[in-house]
Parts: structure tokens; sequence; C-alpha cells
């Protein structure tokens, strides 16, 4: 394999030994299990991060789960790679979003890397393929299961798997490609002032891109009378994973003109995408990451100073709210720290910001379903509100992880009385910086929807009232320490899968009652009064038996995630 | 061996380094002094390909540090301030990928990384057997300056070497660097700690504000200055006067 892609690489002007070295120390970051020792007698443990093997089994259940509801479904073997290949696009372009800022942005890299003779084609090449390495674990976890069950869908056969795993990993690339391509066209298009905040929020953009492509355009599409996977139509050629479910429909033997252009649309596609990832993007990529190194970072000091002079040469409002809501010095310490980085640290940015839109999409998902006035309809709406809370939960579990972790040894030194100051401030600036603005787009999503404030403000007030219960769960087990943690690949995204999965089933059995009071099930009324009578109870109780009272006690090591030797 | 043309850098309206010219023949020891955000880190991420100047230029062994990159990055070493390293990797391995990344065969590799590892008295337990995120500060500049030097470069930068690491680590690595000077290696040392710069280096530029405001050998700064030791030197040409009555002043104000 080597030798075969050998001399294609070094045409496009790639140093294979270079890229062989870059990936073997990118793979080993990814998947190497953290700690002091690697070796145990004389066996390395060669994959041992705990959270990719964990969120690899997440996504081998869920495939389990999907693949025999669609084959019970008795499902056409088109619809079902569309539905499989739908999700695995949907969650490797997520992986790949989430995770490229610890691997095509990260700044921390250019003072061990930079000054060695590396081209940008062999530094990105190497760079992109660890991010693929990551999305195929995803993908073929996903894939695992479905792979073999498909065998059993309407016109399918044997030969489906053995060709599913490879549309599943044509996919995959494809939507890594695309996600360097995207990112690679933004380096080029923003100045570099702006370059660092056209960055971050283009992930946001390209989060809300590929949601809308997963979940909303299905919808669309059959709220039009277009169905994405039943008979194949002209309208796939518009969908990407209906392009290599076509791939599969021909080698399964059901060629036909659309089918065969689907799957061209596919290979030419994965095609073009890679090769302009690896020999047009990758130009002038290390020139780009040390302008968003060295310059974005003095520019933004420097804007951030006169901003600051601004803020205290008069009295705002902002700082006498700020007073009101933390009392404490330590809690009001937390809270500028958290929102400092919210607001100014890049990857802080990009890892949080991104997956605070998932809470759009229940509303859309609703708003575009075939019944508008169905039960399921309004599920999904109301859905959105109770997404809320979790938003924040997210921020929280995002905001463990910094590039800055030894930092986070000062609250150790401090003399804090109490856990319960740190995490307050964190609880709070969470709520400030995420949940509150979210509410905000809630209201006003659902007053577009139900066409009266009265309403969406009735329908939100619960939300509010459970939201500080809610944020109180982190805290709950263990002792969070803000910015403390030395980010994993794949770390965030399975604390976030485990909230999301407890919170989901917790806050969808909330919604329910919900969806049926307002449907006059039973009054409105007596859900709302509840609500707001027992969530500060359930506050009061959760923050009684938690951790909040009790001091800081050292840590285990020197520092909160690595074991050190002090010299 | 190294020169620098008119070489500016600026941050937005932030002007870090202003046209610095200077000329470093081959096998020359410089020193490369200035206070907390003077530009010396700055101007050595533009010699090393690392950061693009704003204007003016660079060469290193005759080639252009922006338009010959990669052929700069290939002959030079760099020990960079922050030791910054792959901390899941461990020192051999790391070391290694150095090594590998610089072209250099497996042989020689594993030779310069047990001899490094000698001389810096990294045992096999450490080197190969530990995370770099587990080792000490110290160890691990070890292992940065390893990094630097394996390939057996021609020019090397060193950007605050000496962090980190203890008392007769600082002395054998004091030796070492005078020892490649002599051997025809041109050196950029790039520091704040004096005592180090004073003994070591033959030739000394300060740099305060962007800006060159002495260059020569200790003798002609203290003849062009009118003061005895470096530290005066420095303290008199980069304005920091009356420190200790500024010191004793705020130690007052505290209380302490």
């Amino acid at each position: 394999m080597y030798s075969l892609m050998r001399k294609p690489l070094e045409r496009l002007g790639v140093d294979t030994p270079q890229l062989v070295t870059l990936l073997g120390v990118y793979l080993k970051q990814d998947f190497r299990r953290q700690g002091s020792t690697l070796r145990f007698g004389k066996t390395e443990a060669v994959i041992g991060n705990k959270a990719v093997l964990f969120l690899s089994g997440v996504y081998i259940f869920m495939g389990l789960v999907i693949g025999i509801a669609d084959v019970t479904m008795q499902i056409d073997v088109f619809g079902y790679c569309v539905i499989l290949l739908s999700f695995t696009m949907f969650v490797t372009a997520l992986s790949v979003i989430a995770e490229s800022s610890n691997v095509i942005f990260n700044d921390t890299e250019i003072d061990v890397i930079g000054h060695m003779p590396v081209n940008d084609r062999t530094l990105f090449l190497a760079k992109g393929l660890s991010l693929l390495a990551f999305s195929l674990v995803i993908g073929l976890s996903f894939n695992l299961f479905p792979s073999v069950l498909g065998i059993w869908a309407v016109r399918s056969g044997l030969l489906f798997c053995i060709i599913h795993p490879i549309t599943a990993v044509l996919v995959s690339v494809f939507a890594t490609s695309l996600a360097l391509v995207s990112y690679g066209v933004l380096m080029r298009l923003a100045g570099k002032e702006r370059f660092d905040s056209i960055v971050t929020y283009s992930q946001i953009v390209l989060t809300l891109i590929f949601m809308f492509g997963y979940q909303i355009m299905p919808r669309l599409l059959g709220a039009t009378g277009l169905s994405i996977s039943s008979d194949i139509r002209w309208f796939h050629l518009l969908y990407p994973p209906a392009w290599y479910a076509g791939l599969t429909m021909s080698v399964l033997g059901h060629a036909s003109p659309i089918v065969l252009a689907l799957a061209a649309c596919g290979l030419f596609a994965v095609t073009a995408l890679a090769y302009a990832a690896v020999r047009k993007v990758s130009t002038g990529y290390s020139a780009s990451l040390s302008k968003l190194t060295y310059d974005s970072t003095k520019e933004r000091t420097n804007q951030n100073k006169r901003r600051h002079e601004g803020i205290h040469s008069e009295r705002s409002i902002v700082t006498l709210l700020k007073n009101l809501l933390l009392r404490k010095p330590v809690e009001r310490a937390v809270f500028s720290l958290v929102t400092a980085y919210f607001t100014r640290n890049r990857e802080i940015k990009i890892r949080v910001y991104p997956t605070l839109s998932y809470f759009i999409v229940f509303p859309l998902m609703g708003a575009f379903s075939e019944k508008l006035n169905g039960a399921m309809s309004t599920f999904w709406i109301l859905m959105g509100a109770a997404m809320v809370p979790l938003v924040g939960l997210t921020a929280i579990e995002a905001l463990a992880f910094c590039e800055h972790y030894p930092a986070a040894h000062i609250f150790r030194i401090t003399p804090v009385a109490h856990l319960g100051e740190i995490h307050s401030g964190l609880r709070k600036a969470a709520a400030i910086c995420t949940v509150l603005p979210c509410f905000g787009i809630i209201l006003i999503l659902f007053w577009v929807v139900f066409h009266s404030w009265i309403t969406a403000v009735l329908l939100i007030i619960p939300w509010l009232a459970v939201t500080p219960t809610i944020l109180m769960l982190p805290f709950f087990f263990k002792e969070v320490i803000p910015l403390a943690k030395r980010y994993r690949k794949g770390e965030q995204s399975a604390r976030i899968q485990v909230l999301a999965l407890l919170s989901f089933i917790i806050l969808g059995t909330l919604v329910g009652l919900q969806t049926a009071a307002f449907r006059s099930t039973f009054p409105y009324w007596i859900f709302v009064v509840t609500s707001v009578i027992v969530s500060p109870i359930s506050y009061l109780a959760a923050r009684g038996l938690s951790r909040e009272s009790r001091p800081l006690i050292p840590s285990e090591s020197s520092l909160d995630s690595d074991a050190q030797i002090q010299g | 061996m190294i020169k620098l043309e008119n070489l500016t850098k600026d941050y937005g309206t932030h002007r870090a380094v202003g046209g610095v010219n200077l000329e470093v023949p081959s096998g020359q020891l410089i020193g490369y002094l200035g206070p907390n955000g003077a530009g010396k880190s700055t101007t050595v991420k533009m010699l090393t390909g690392m950061m693009a100047p704003t204007s003016g230029r660079a060469e290193v062994c005759g080639f252009d540090t922006m338009r010959e990159n990669i052929e700069v990055k290939r002959i030079i070493g760099y020990v960079p301030e922050s030791g910054a390293v792959y901390e899941t990797l461990t020192g051999r391995e790391y070391l290694e990928m150095v090594g590998r990344l610089y072209g250099l065969k497996e042989k020689l590799i594993q030779e310069r990384v047990e001899k490094f590892g000698d001389f810096f008295e990294l045992g096999e337990d450490t080197l190969g057997g530990m995370q770099l995120s587990a080792y000490s500060k110290g160890m691990k500049q070890k292992i940065v300056i390893s990094a630097a030097l394996i390939h057996n470069p021609r020019v090397i930068f060193f950007d605050e070497p000496l962090n980190g690491l203890d008392a007769s680590t600082q002395l054998m690595f004091k030796t070492l660097i005078k020892n490649l000077a002599a051997e025809g290696k041109t050196i950029f040392y790039c520091s704040h700690v004096l005592d180090v710069v004073e003994r070591t280096c033959e030739r000394i530029v300060i740099i305060d504000h962007g800006v060159v405001v002495a260059d020569g050998t200790l003798v002609e700064l203290q003849a062009l200055s009118g003061e005895g030791s470096l530290e005066q030197i420095f303290n008199k040409l980069t304005s920091h006067l009356n420190v200790e009555e500024r010191a004793e002043e705020f130690s007052r104000s505290f209380g302490f």
C-alpha cells in the first residue's frame, strides 16, 4: 500500500517518509492511553484512549438499533443505505468539525514543528489523515452491524456486506475532505484580522449545514411530497448520501441511468474533494497557521486592552449586575475566568459554540414535519426549550478542557474554602454565556411558530425554572475545576454523548408531559405551577446532597490531568 | 551566515520589531538580549521561518527565510522559549520523530538518541518508558535541546534554553555551546539571563522596543555606556533606572 501510494504522493509534492512519521505521531496522540508509563512488562498499550473506545461502542450500539429497526420495517436497500449513510455523514462530519480545532488549528504545535523542514502539503495531509482515521473509527463502528443486517433488506444480497463498508469509508472521506476544503477556502478568503473569528463561527455554520442536511432536508422533501428514502428520483442527485447508496445499488446489480449517475457523482465528488484538499488547500497552510497563532492573538490582546479601558472608564450597569449575581470573590473570579475564555479563546469557542447549535434543530424538525399540528410536531418543537439546559451542561463539560490546563493549579494553591464557590462561578458563567441567549432564540422561534408572545413565554417558564437543577448535575458526583484537563480526542464527544443520552430520557419525559398539557390532555397551568414549585426544591436538595460544601482536596497528581515527576 | 535587513514585524498598530539590521558571521556566538516584550522571540521566529516579517528580509546561510523556507529549516536548530513537545510521546519517540523529519538514517538517529540520553543523564526508563507529559520541566527541556541538535545543524537558535535546567546541567550546556561555536556553528542566543550571556557570548546585541540599542563585545559595550557589568549596561540602555529604589518603595507600600 505504502509503495503503491508513494509515487503519486511524491508527484503531489508530499514527502512520504515525513508523512508516515507525522501520521504515526498523530495517531499515537489520538489513540494512546494517557499516563506516565507506557510499558507493562514489555507490552505497550497501543490503543487506550478510553473516550474513543467508548464513542466507538456507542456508535456500534446505535448502528445495531437503527439497522434492526430498518430491516424489520422491510425497507428497500436503497432507502436503507440512504438512512445509514446520512447518519454516517452527519456523525463523521460533526466529529471532524469538533476535532479540527485540535488538529488543523492547533496553535501550540507550531513551536514544536514550525521550524522543521516539513512542507505544507505533507503537514496538511498528515493532519487530514489523522482526522480521517478518527472519522473512520466512528463511521465504521456505526456501520458494523448494519453492513451485515443490510443483507436482509428488500432487493439486497450477500454482496451488500462487502460494498456497504466501502461506501461508509467513502462517505467518511467525503465528509472529512469537505470539512478540510471548507476550512482551506476560509483560510484563504479571510484576512488575518478576521480569520480567527471567521474560523470560529464557520464551525457553527458547518455544524448547522450538516444538521440541516441530515435532519431538516429529508423532512422538507417529505413535506413537499418528495421522499428521500423510497424510489430513486432526480432530486437524489442533490443529496450526497444518496450518491453512495447509488454505488451500492450499482454493485448489487440494480444499475439504471439514475443509479449510475448517482454512483458517478459520489466517486467524482470524493476524488475531487480529496485532490483539492491535498493539492490546493494545503498551499500556504503553515503560513496561515503561523498568522493564526502569532498575529491574531496579539491583535486581539490589543483590542481587549482597548475594550477593557473603555469598560473601566465608567461604572456600567453590567458591573452592578455582576456584583449582585456574584457575591463571593472566588465565585466572581471563576466567572470572570470562564467568561474570558468563552469570549476570547479560540479553542474554547470552537469546541463549545458548534455544540450549542444542536438545540435549534429540534424546533426546526417539528416545524418542517409533515403535520405541523400533530402531537409529534409539538413534541419536537417543545424539545427545543428542553435542549437549552442541555446546552448549558454541554458548555460546562466542554469547559473542563483547555490548552492551558496546567494553570488550573491556581485553584489548589489558593485557599478556596468550598468547592461550591468554584462550581457556582462556572455554572453562572455557563448560564449567562449560553443558556440565556439560547432561551432568547427559542423565545423568538416559539413566537414565530405559535404566533403569540404569551404562549411562547408560558412554554419557556418551566424550562427556565428547571435549568438551575439540571446545571447542578455535573457537580453532583465529582469536583469540577474549569479549564483543568488536557483535551484528548473524543473525550468531549464521549462525555457529551453520555449527558445527551441521560438528559434526553429525563427531558423527553418532561417534554411529553408538557406536550400533553399543551394539547389539553390536562390543564397547562398545572404543569407550569408544578414545575415552578418543584424546581427550587429539587435545586436546594441537589445542592445539599452535592459536594458544594466540601473543600478542594489535594490532587493525586501535581497537575489535574497529568502525573508529573518533579525534577 | 545570518543577515537581517531592516527586519520589521507589526502586530496591528503595535511594532514588535522595528527595522533591525544585523550580520552574524559563521562560528559566532551572539547573545541577543532585551527586556520582556522587546521583540527577541519575534526576531527568532522570523529567522527560523516560522513567522513572516511585515517588511525587510532575513537570510540564513544565504537562504531567504521566506522564499527558501524549507532550505533554511534544514540547516537550523531551534530551542523555543515555550519548550513545547508532543507530550503523548516518550522522549525517545519524540527524538526519533524529529530525526526522521530531518531525513536522518535510522541507525544514525538511534546512535544520537543514545548519545543525548547519556549526555543529559536520561536513563532508558525515562527516555523510552515515560510519556513526555510525565517529565519534569527540566527533563523536558533536555529533550527539546536534544531535538534542536540531533541533526547537527549549522545554525542554532536558543530562546531561553536554560529554563528549568538544574545547575550542573546548565554548566554542561554552557560548555557545550562554547564548543559548538568553536567548531564553527553559528549560535544565536536569546535570553534575559545576563550572567550567562556575559560569560559565554563573544558578541552582545541589546534590543529594546524592537530596536537595536547596542551591538558589540562586552568591552565595546562597557566603553559605549561607561558602565562596568552587563547588568548595569543593560539597565542603562533599556531605561530601567532606579530599579532598586523602585523595589524598595514597592515593598514599603505593601508592608512586606
